[in-house]
């Protein structure tokens, strides 16, 4: 699963679709799941980074990620492998 | 290293030149605290979900609203609307600051005694009232406000037996120019049904005709209704002092007062579009001092303000159980807050804040209570930081209605607790258990054993 490479992500949280012109807002979380996205990194490995960082229950982080993967596939943003 | 606080990840989409619906950019702050309690300990100390009064803003709110008045007028009386709040605690603040009791059953009436307050300041308003709640105001000369011809007669073959003169006022209804029209109590104005129903009081010759009561309706966004109604009273207080010489002692102007709270599907928030007591008062006293009723007459304004005197002062303090998303992708919330024990979510949008830090990021979401039904929903539509599963929030503004018209349901209502002005909590009301909600019910014999 990887974030569509053209998409444009800001330092602080704002990311733009110029395939349809729309654009997001991301908290501080979420930027650091895009960029671990855009680099490739797999979903587990993910959630061990968040782990170590954060002060979160490796559940809630599954959880709350897999939440945000699904809605970043909603609004379009990911890779269709 | 110490962690950070976790924040689930969300992802918005920004819908350029379209306004955030209600404007509620959540550029407020978490609600940590109520009056230099921790929201934390609250809810460790008393449980979750809790109800919290503040005494503080009570009294406060209270002394804005007196103020309103007392400074465009000599003669102001409040009356606490018990059926709006009724926990001894609360109506004994109001006590405290001067208000009378206004009830609308045997059971408040009985309540407003037992704290203490003088049955001639008790002011006896609703359609309901029984042959022994009837002689029991009567004997104590507390005003009974009539909202029906048959009361009123029943009154009268009273007054044969007790030999006290009945403390009486009408209520009355009337075309204020706001909708709806409460057409349901008391007699009407305009039909001259009111008019009407003072004329036999006074020709009974039995009872003591002292005052004139209207309660417009409830959340009333227009000073001016008051105003009419006003003009309306002074009207009938003007006609009865002419045609009897008898004036009346007070003018009632019943409740009705908006809060800050918003209506469910308002554009504007009520903080931005409630009148403020400045503007009611200036209404209300203005309607009875320009009228025709003579100086020395100038009967004393009550007020029956409910909602508008404690909403502000009461909130109630939960835990966010679960999120989900649903199937269409809207995102939901369930907290341990239901609409049993927040009934006004029918009519409000509650203001829910978290009660710990949030960046300024938010989300749409559907909030849900814990009862497993469909309607209970405290919030069709929210923009909320993201909270997960453990976090507390706060929703404010519930002092009105919400501890009175509480239903108990598949669990136990929560604690009530007030803080005074000193920051100290006191339990005004302790949670249900088994056994206080159990103690009422009978098992006949032959179910006492399950055993066949
Ligand atoms: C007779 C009467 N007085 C006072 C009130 C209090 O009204 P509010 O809470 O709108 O001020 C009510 C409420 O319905 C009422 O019926």
């Amino acid at each position: 699963m990887k974030v569509r490479s053209n998409l444009a992500v800001s330092e602080d949280g704002f990311v733009f679709d110029p395939k349809t012109g729309e654009s997001y807002t991301v908290n501080e979380v979420g930027i650091s799941v895009l960029q671990h996205l855009s680099r490739g990194t797999q979903i587990d490995a993910l959630v061990d980074a968040l782990e170590k960082e954060y002060d979160a229950d490796r559940y809630t982080l599954e959880k709350t990620v897999g939440d945000f993967v699904q809605m970043m596939k909603e609004y379009n943003l990911l890779d269709h492998e | 290293m110490e962690k950070k606080r976790f924040e689930r990840p969300i992802i918005t989409k920004l819908n350029t030149g379209m306004p955030n619906k209600i404007g509620l950019k959540t550029e407020y702050q978490p609600i940590r605290s109520i009056d230099g309690v921790a929201v934390k300990e609250l809810i460790e100390n008393y449980g979750s979900p809790v109800y919290v009064i503040s005494e503080n803003t009570m009294r406060s709110v209270y002394r804005q609203a007196y103020q309103a008045f007392s400074t465009r007028y000599p003669k102001i009386q409040f009356a606490w609307s018990y059926k709006t709040n009724y926990m001894d605690a609360v109506c004994k603040v109001y006590h405290q600051e001067g208000s009378w009791a206004e009830v609308v059953s045997g059971f408040e009436y009985d309540k407003a005694v037992r704290n203490g307050v003088p049955t001639e300041h008790i002011i006896f308003n609703g359609p309901d009232k029984s042959i022994e709640d009837l002689e029991k105001a009567i004997r104590n000369k507390s005003l009974i406000h009539i909202d029906h011809f048959d009361e009123l007669y029943t009154i009268i073959g009273l007054c044969d037996r007790i030999k006290e003169r009945p403390q009486v006022a009408i209520r009355v209804n009337m075309d204020t120019g706001i909708y709806p029209q409460w057409t349901r109590f008391g007699f009407n104005y305009d039909n001259g049904e009111a008019w009407d129903a003072i004329n036999r009081i006074m020709i009974s010759g039995k009872i003591d005709f002292i005052g004139l009561h209207a309660h417009i309706g409830t959340y009333i966004m227009s000073a001016n209704a008051y105003r009419i109604a006003g003009n309306k009273l002074a009207d009938l207080a003007v006609r009865t002092k002419a045609k009897y010489g008898k004036a009346v002692s007070y003018i009632d102007f019943g409740g009705g007062f908006a809060s800050k709270n918003t209506l469910k599907g308002a554009y504007l928030p009520g903080t931005d579009t409630t009148p403020s007591f400045d503007e009611y008062a200036d209404a209300i006293t203005s309607s009875i001092i320009n009228s025709e009723i003579k100086p020395e007459d100038m009967p004393t304004i009550v007020l029956e303000t409910g909602r508008a005197l404690i909403d502000d002062a009461g909130y109630i303090l939960g835990t966010v159980l679960a999120n989900k998303r649903m199937a269409d992708g809207t995102k939901t919330l369930i907290i341990d807050v239901g609409v049993n024990m927040l009934f006004t979510s029918f009519w409000y949008d509650h203001k829910i804040t978290p009660a710990q830090d949030f960046s300024h990021h938010t989300e749409s979401a559907k909030i849900y209570g814990p009862l497993c039904m469909n309607i209970d929903v405290i919030r069709e539509y929210a923009d909320l930081p993201p909270l997960k599963k453990g976090d507390q929030f706060v929703i404010s503004r519930i002092g009105a209605y919400n501890m009175t018209q509480w239903m108990q349901f598949i669990t136990y209502r929560p604690k009530i607790v007030m803080i005074d002005q000193q920051s100290k909590v006191h339990v005004i009301r302790n949670n249900e258990n088994l056994d206080t909600i159990t103690q009422l019910e009978k098992v006949p014999e032959h179910l006492k054993s399950i055993k066949k």
